[in-house]
């Protein structure tokens, strides 16, 4: 199902419509997206947008930029290496809570400790859908689903305490339900240098009748400004109240700064030549 | 009497095995000898047995053997684990102030005990008791009536980070070994090998060269997590691409570093990654990724024993059937088996290009006995190996595209190939089915289409890539068939089975898939007796050449023992097939 793309005031829409479900939070995420790299003034060529498996990952196919639709729960490798061999590019993960909490969460508390540059946008519904179903690591303890029909007696894990303990440089919470505030965080974590984390509040109509908008609607608060540290333990870790905004944010050089050979420039756009490695040789003799 | 010696020293880990053998194996080396060394070692840091095997001939040696003329026994379990693996007319070389007497207790009159008071020499000669292995490298090469110099020499280059102090009191000590032995010389039975100086060989093992190879063809993205046999190839990525125009990072796991390699060929880098059979066993999904996505992978798989942690620091060559049908799904990729240090350094380099060429994953099948033995070999031709990165477009061709597809259908079923930041070529990488612009799909037609695609560059890479070798003679009454680190030791038994009137060839395949099944076959038929021989114990490659060709090899030499072959193993185990 193609239509004509109007590439100028829209340059990230691309011709496939998603797929998800009418009143999936996805929706304003994307949207919020789009407008955030709009806002940056950035060209889709500047951008590379790797998904993990889920729902959100079937963003896939409908922003016009590169991308690269990853493993489930992979996805914060295969960015972090783009990034590295093309520090020019804005690299934004999407994902979703399973993904990035569950099947990847090894490498998210790594990313966060390394400071990669690259901004994991975080759709966290507190569900795996497009399973149809079953407990994610965000849910809440005694959280009914297919895979824990007695509910589930897990301590819901806390991205954003997790974050901060693994060292991450930016840790940020949005909510779909407020795409214009969501749309200036995701800017914002684009811009900042180093790892950015933007967990995304959001519904899933379909399976999660527990975290509904009303229910995340009654919880929400917009926060002024960021924490420093442990003021923003205390804001991470809060649960009856629900602050979204930038919960912290600290300065220091990321990953690919500190290395030598990207002084010149991105790797990608340096020569790939034979070398000679005769001295090398020597070393053997 | 053949023309080449052989020693050994044993002791615990931790008392400078490796130092000491390294340091005899590349005075060998510059003597103009043709040099084949092998270490064994437990998996551990202190203690236990290590030992350190050289031969050196004046015609070439191509792997290990059993026997040592010479024993350097640093403890008593050196002396009970090798002394019966002394040749009659050898000796061995002990501290009877380190091993008691009675530990050395002779129970053998053919071979001489030669006491050496490594450690009072070490110390009168101004060092410490650790230079008693340089008091051993001047005792053993007085034996063997190598020049004092080449000793000196190497000591020299080996300790050059330590300065000039401790160069010259290991000097000392070699030296001070080296006329205490002179002077005592027993009467012994080894062969006289003349020095030939300046032949400029160098010494290094498969893992070292395989680096050295891709590191010459242009690769500039490393990621990798430490495994035994492959961690050298780790290092010498993370030490040697510093400042050569490499990223390098040690990551948090197998997972990780197969992912980053993928991400930095999508994003245009030419990128490797290295492991043992666990550490692949973690990569496997990552494969189907890069097959669907028709991105450009290479790993290097040295293999050790498994299944699971298994014997981590032995050998064997059981991997072959994991790495030709891994992952979920169908899709195509190459493997490759290099046999020697001379082809791990073609085919470290060869598989950055296939990679790219192919749009497809590129395994390289290694095992510890290859990745870490080192064998004499001239300097590699560098002007051997060229730059060739397929259908990559550069930014100038993405300016002149126009609607551009990176998954077009083709006849040879590779699509060009465009990477983030470049003008006109939008793509996605996608790990579901996918259409040509890279949308997801699900359709049969389309679904039909890929995978015909993808599996027409099998075919084309089919046609291009290098025939199977026939080692020796066209017309034998044997053929011995193998791959990977079993060539050394089949390529040593063709020399026993001569003298023992017996001749032999090898027929050995080293790219495995896509399989070269019309020359195998040509081969086999033509055959009188054939003997499969294989590190492992299923003869993966006898199945293999069955399924493909029909073939059934009459034969069969299986070792899964841990331990590489020997040649003498190979020509009595044919020997008793023919006879």
């Amino acid at each position: 199902m193609k239509t004509s793309i109007d590439k100028t005031t829209k340059p990230f829409d691309s011709p496939v419509q998603p797929t998800w479900c009418p009143g999936c939070g996805n929706f304003g995420i994307w949207v919020s997206l789009k407008n955030a790299l709009i806002q940056l003034g950035l060209t889709p060529e500047q951008v590379v947008i790797v998904y993990g498996i889920g729902c959100s990952g079937n963003m896939t196919n409908t922003v016009r930029a590169y991308g690269f639709h990853a493993l489930h729960g992979r996805a914060v490798p295969v960015a972090e290496a783009i990034k590295l061999v093309n520090h020019n590019l804005a690299v934004i993960v999407v994902a979703g809570d399973g993904d990035a909490y569950g099947e990847g969460l090894n490498h998210f508390i790594n990313a966060c400790r390394v400071n990669h540059d690259i901004t994991y946008l975080v759709h966290d519904n507190r569900s795996y859908s497009l399973t149809t179903g079953q407990t994610s690591p965000t849910s809440d303890l005694g959280y009914v689903s297919k895979s824990t029909p007695a509910g589930s007696p897990d301590q819901p894990l806390n991205p954003l305490s997790l974050a901060l303990a693994a060292g991450a440089s930016f840790i940020s919470r949005g909510f779909s339900g407020e795409p214009k505030h969501l749309e200036n965080l995701i800017t914002q974590a684009v811009q900042h240098r180093g790892f950015s984390l933007v967990d995304v509040l959001q519904p899933c109509v379909t399976f999660n009748k527990i975290n509904t908008v009303k229910w995340f609607s009654e919880r929400v608060y917009k926060l002024a400004a960021s924490s420093e540290i442990d003021q923003a333990w205390t804001m991470a870790r809060a649960t009856d109240k629900l602050p979204i905004g930038v919960i912290y944010q600290d300065s220091r050089p990321a990953y690919h700064e500190r290395i030598e050979v990207l002084k010149d420039g991105p790797l990608a756009d340096q020569p790939v030549e034979l070398r000679n490695v005769a001295d090398l040789l020597e070393r053997f003799r | 009497m053949r023309q080449e010696i052989t020693w050994k020293i044993g002791g615990i880990a931790g008392a400078g095995i490796k130092v000491t053998g390294d340091a005899f194996a590349r005075a060998c080396t510059r003597a103009g000898w043709y040099v084949f060394d092998y270490s064994e070692y437990p998996s551990l840091i202190r203690g236990g047995h290590n030992s350190y095997h050289v031969r050196a001939g004046v015609e070439p040696v191509y792997s290990t053997v059993r026997e040592a003329d010479v024993l350097v026994a640093l403890n008593a379990k050196a002396i009970r684990n090798h002394l019966f693996e002394i040749n009659p007319g050898g000796a061995v070389i002990f501290d009877s102030q380190a091993v008691k007497p009675d530990e050395v207790a002779s129970h053998r009159s053919d071979i001489s005990y030669m006491d050496v008071p490594l450690a009072k020499l070490a110390t009168q000669a101004g060092g410490q008791e650790l230079m008693a292995n340089s008091v051993a490298l001047g005792a053993s090469w007085a034996v063997f009536k190598g020049p004092l110099e080449i000793i000196q020499n190497v000591l020299a280059d080996g300790f050059k980070s330590k300065g000039e102090v401790v160069i010259k009191s290991n000097q000392a000590a070699a030296q001070a070994g080296y006329e205490y032995v002179k002077a005592r010389l027993p009467k012994l039975k080894l062969a006289e090998l003349k020095p030939q100086l300046g032949t400029g060989r160098i010494l290094l093992p498969g893992n070292e060269a395989l680096a050295l190879g891709a590191l010459a063809n242009g690769l500039n993205f490393f990621a990798g997590y430490p495994m035994t046999p492959s961690t050298s190839i780790f290092h010498f990525m993370a030490q040697h691409g510093l400042g050569r125009g490499v990223i390098f990072k040690q990551t948090e796991d197998e997972i990780s570093a197969v992912n980053m390699a993928i991400g930095a060929a999508y994003a245009g880098a030419r990128s490797m990654t290295a492991t043992s059979g666990g550490g692949f066993s973690l990569m496997v999904e990552a494969l189907g990724l890069a097959g669907i996505t028709e991105t450009p992978l290479v790993i290097v798989n040295s293999q050790r024993p498994g299944p699971a942690t298994g014997l981590p620091t032995w050998t064997e060559q059981a991997d072959l059937r994991f790495l030709l049908h891994a992952a979920q799904g169908e899709f195509p990729r190459i493997v490759l088996a290099p046999g020697d240090v001379e082809e791990c350094f073609r085919y470290g380099a060869e598989a950055l290009n296939y990679a790219e060429q192919y749009q497809t994953p590129v395994l390289i099948l290694l095992d510890k006995y290859l990745s870490e033995s080192q064998m004499a070999v001239e300097p590699f031709n560098q002007k051997l190996i060229t730059v060739d990165r397929g259908k990559l477009l550069t930014r100038a061709d993405a300016e002149k595209e126009n609607e551009f597809r990176r998954y077009q259908e083709t006849p040879d079923g590779i699509s060009k190939r465009s990477r983030p930041g470049l003008a006109n070529t939008l793509f996605i990488a996608n790990s579901d089915e996918h259409n040509d612009y890279g949308y997801s799909e699900e359709s049969a037609e389309n679904r039909r289409l890929m995978m015909d695609k993808r599996f027409r560059k099998l075919q084309t890479a089919e046609q291009n890539l290098s025939r199977p070798v026939l080692h020796g003679p066209d017309k034998a009454d044997v053929t011995l068939v193998g791959w990977g680190s079993t060539l050394g030791p089949m390529l040593d038994a063709l020399k026993r089975l001569t003298e023992l009137n017996i001749s032999a060839n090898i027929l050995r395949p080293v790219i495995l898939e896509p399989f070269p099944s019309d020359f195998i076959k040509t081969i086999l038929r033509q055959a009188k007796t054939t003997v499969l021989v294989e590190n492992n114990s299923q003869g993966q490659l006898g199945g293999l050449i069955r399924e493909k060709t029909g073939f059934e090899i009459g034969y069969q030499l299986l070792k899964y023992d841990g331990r590489p072959f020997f040649p003498d193993e190979i020509a009595a185990g044919v020997k008793s097939f023919v006879s």
